[in-house]
């Protein structure tokens, strides 16, 4: 601060009663940027920091056209009268408004304008086209929303705002049906970006649940929350199966996609679940293998059908087609291997079941015969040795 | 020990302790096929059991350190790749020794044969008697019957594992002539009937030949290819005839059955004792991991 500012500010503090702030030169900033100066015209140190604005004059905010007195109307007497008031943000901006009152953040007013905003260093929305303002903006989200976590790993960290699927202004929470992440809404809110994905979607098993569905389902932001019981409580949205923040990117490691896949279709088709894990696909892929099948690589991700529905990729009639997309030389039999056979099901799978019986009847049978073979030596052995010490003995010449 | 006697100290090695000379068991043969069983075969396990059991919690952890699911794959196939090779050298051998062997049925019949007999269930059934109390231990003839049961259990394991596990192998070509659900079956008999073999190798096996109190810790004679007098005394008192035949004869290196050796080298003995105690230490933990899997996953 110059000190021919401070001279003219002490002048007119010490000097008279009532200043016009015209004396000042219009200069909020000559008493609002100073916390020394404030400090000693106020009680305490938190009220000094309040009236603090050391951004006044700064430039580079989305209100750098504005002055003080557009949104401080009547302050430009010193003491500032009582009929000196603070217009609200809604005056300027009445829509974002009327869409905070409808959304969560409204509720006991929870968070604000300056909440999210900012007060004098008001961001430009300009700025989320970019990393730095993006993160800005996220920051603000975060600075209540500890948790969940956006981790790095996830792609949209970095390149997408907590905006873009959440509401900006009219925030609702996940399990409100007219929230955008809703199970319900997710396709129309992911599919902004992923249209196609979300056109593909619209013919999926899945998808006809989604639609047979009625009345308001609780939602689930992740899918540890996401409640997958029997019949599901929720239809399966995107979540359910990519999971919300932190989801696994399907260009990355195919071994940890393909893991996430699993664990997300097994939460409500348990039984396949645990026959993928028993064969050689769910072996493989479970130890870290990014080129065994998982779920997706038979079924499609976005075009899933019953096996008896013709359109399917496991129907009869394509279901060959689909196993040379990775067994490219496969005989016309190979479509016959049952990858989710269960050992335990006679109906279905006799010659696994029978194959499995007999297996571990053998096995059962050597063990049981070779370990008694095996105890009984260590016995005859033993008894003999503590004989033999016994008698004072112990060579080997003496054993007959 | 009553203090009185001076007592030689009493080697590790089961295959020199009592009195000598050194006497031909196994030819260089019949050892370099044995090792290459033994290599083989713990290659094929610990790159199979991961994969068997990778539910378990060290399944993840051996993957890594095998370089992973591709790598430990990879490695599988060249263990399977030995294993063929032994097996086909093996049977290349058999073949030979019966176009060369003036006997040559003795090789398939008779007290020099690996082929079970009645005199093998007579000798099972006194053995049961020894361990009961009711009779003297069995005087085996040159291969008991355990071992005849070890030998004809890798035929068996070669054709049910590797027949298995090269449908499993090349699935796109079998499915040209096999069902589909030949692979379901392959997986489970695959995976059972090496569960089978490594759990016996590494317990019955490993007992019969190394761990029982009367050659604990090592039986080094198949790697080095001979035993003391008194061990084939004990062992295989019926080859003794043939034995005590020999034993005017100078040691030689020819390797001739029943025939006087020198003592191994230091080094062999020194090599044979790091493979032997490697395998049986490996073998143990194997087992350790498979007994927690079969009981916790």
């Amino acid at each position: 601060m110059r000190i021919v500012d401070v001279v003219v500010c002490m002048a007119g503090l010490a000097g008279a009663a009532s200043v016009d702030a015209q004396q000042a030169g219009g200069r909020c900033d000559l008493c609002h940027a100073e916390l020394e100066f404030l400090r000693q015209h106020t009680e305490t140190l938190e009220e000094a920091s309040a009236l603090l604005v050391p951004s006044v004059g700064q430039r580079g905010t989305a209100h750098d056209e504005r002055g003080c007195a557009d949104c401080h109307s009547g302050y430009r007497r010193y003491p500032h009268p009582g009929t000196a008031a603070t217009a609200s943000c809604a005056e300027c901006h009445p829509d974002p408004a009327t869409e905070w009152s409808g959304g969560v953040h409204a509720v006991d007013a929870a968070a604000e304008c300056a909440s999210c905003h900012g007060v004098h260093d008001v961001a430009s929305s300009a700025g989320l086209g970019e990393t730095p303002g993006l993160r800005e903006m996220n920051g603000a989200c975060v600075s209540c929303h500890f948790e969940p976590r956006m981790p790095a790993s996830d792609p949209h960290a970095d390149s997408v705002a907590c905006t873009a699927c959440h509401e900006a202004h009219g925030t609702r929470s996940p399990g409100d049906p007219e929230a955008g992440v809703h199970p319900l809404n997710q396709h129309a809110t992911c599919g902004t970006c992923h249209d196609q994905v979300a056109a593909e979607w619209e013919r999926d098993a899945h998808r006809e649940a989604v639609n047979e569905t009625s009345g308001p389902p609780d939602g689930g932001t992740s899918l540890d929350e996401f409640d997958l019981g029997h019949p599901p409580a929720a239809p399966p949205g995107c979540t359910a199966c990519h999971g919300a923040h932190g989801m696994p990117a399907v260009s990355g490691d195919g071994a940890v996609f393909g893991r996430s896949v699993v664990a997300a279709c097994s939460g409500c088709h348990e039984e396949y679940g645990e026959s993928f894990a028993d064969s050689y696909h769910g072996q493989a892929s479970t130890l870290g293998s990014g080129r065994a099948a998982t779920c997706q690589a038979c079924h499609t991700a976005h075009s899933i059908h019953a096996t008896e529905d013709p359109r399917s990729s496991v129907s009869e009639e394509n279901l060959l087609k689909t196993c040379r997309a990775c067994h490219p030389g496969a005989a016309v039999n190979f479509a016959g291997f049952q990858p989710h056979a269960d050992h335990a099901d006679r109906e279905r799978y006799p010659h696994v079941y029978w194959s499995y019986r007999f297996m571990t009847a053998l096995l059962v049978g050597v063990f049981t015969v070779f370990g008694l073979h095996t105890a009984l030596w260590l016995f005859r052995v033993t008894l003999d040795g503590v004989r033999l010490m016994r008698a004072g003995t112990g060579t080997r010449e003496d054993r007959s | 020990m009553n203090g009185s006697r001076v007592r030689d100290p009493v080697s590790l090695d089961a295959a020199a302790r009592g009195r000598g000379p050194f006497v031909w068991r196994f030819n260089r043969f019949h050892r370099w096929t044995h090792a290459a069983v033994i290599v083989s075969f713990f290659l094929l396990v610990i790159t199979g059991l991961p994969l068997r059991f990778s539910c378990a919690f060290w399944s993840g952890p051996l993957m890594a350190l095998l370089g992973g699911v591709e790598s430990a794959g990879f490695l599988h196939r060249v263990g399977a790749v030995v294993t063929f090779l032994y097996f086909g050298a093996h049977v290349g051998y058999v073949a030979v020794l019966f176009v060369r062997s003036p006997d040559r049925w003795s090789l398939f019949w008779g007290p020099d044969s690996m082929v079970p007999q009645p005199r093998d269930v007579v000798d099972f059934w006194n053995q049961i008697r020894w361990f009961l109390g009711f009779g003297p231990k069995p005087a085996f003839r040159r291969w008991s019957y355990m071992e005849k049961f070890d030998y004809l259990a890798v035929f068996w394991g070669v054709a049910i594992i590797g027949g298995s596990g090269l449908v499993l192998w090349f699935p796109e070509f079998f499915a040209a002539f096999l069902p589909g659900w030949a692979f379901n079956v392959a997986t489970v008999i695959h995976a059972d009937e090496a569960l089978l073999a490594a759990g016996f190798i590494f317990t019955v096996h490993f007992f019969n030949v190394h761990l029982r109190p009367e050659k604990f810790p090592l039986d080094t004679v198949i790697f080095t290819g001979r035993a003391t007098l008194e061990y084939m005394e004990e062992e295989h008192p019926e080859v003794m005839e043939s034995v005590k035949e020999n034993l005017h004869r100078t040691p030689s290196l020819d390797e001739v059955p029943d025939t006087p050796a020198p003592p191994p080298s230091r080094w062999a003995t020194t090599v044979a004792a790091i493979l032997g105690f490697t395998a049986l230490a490996v073998g143990i933990a194997l087992i350790g991991m498979i007994l927690w899997a079969v009981t916790f996953c």
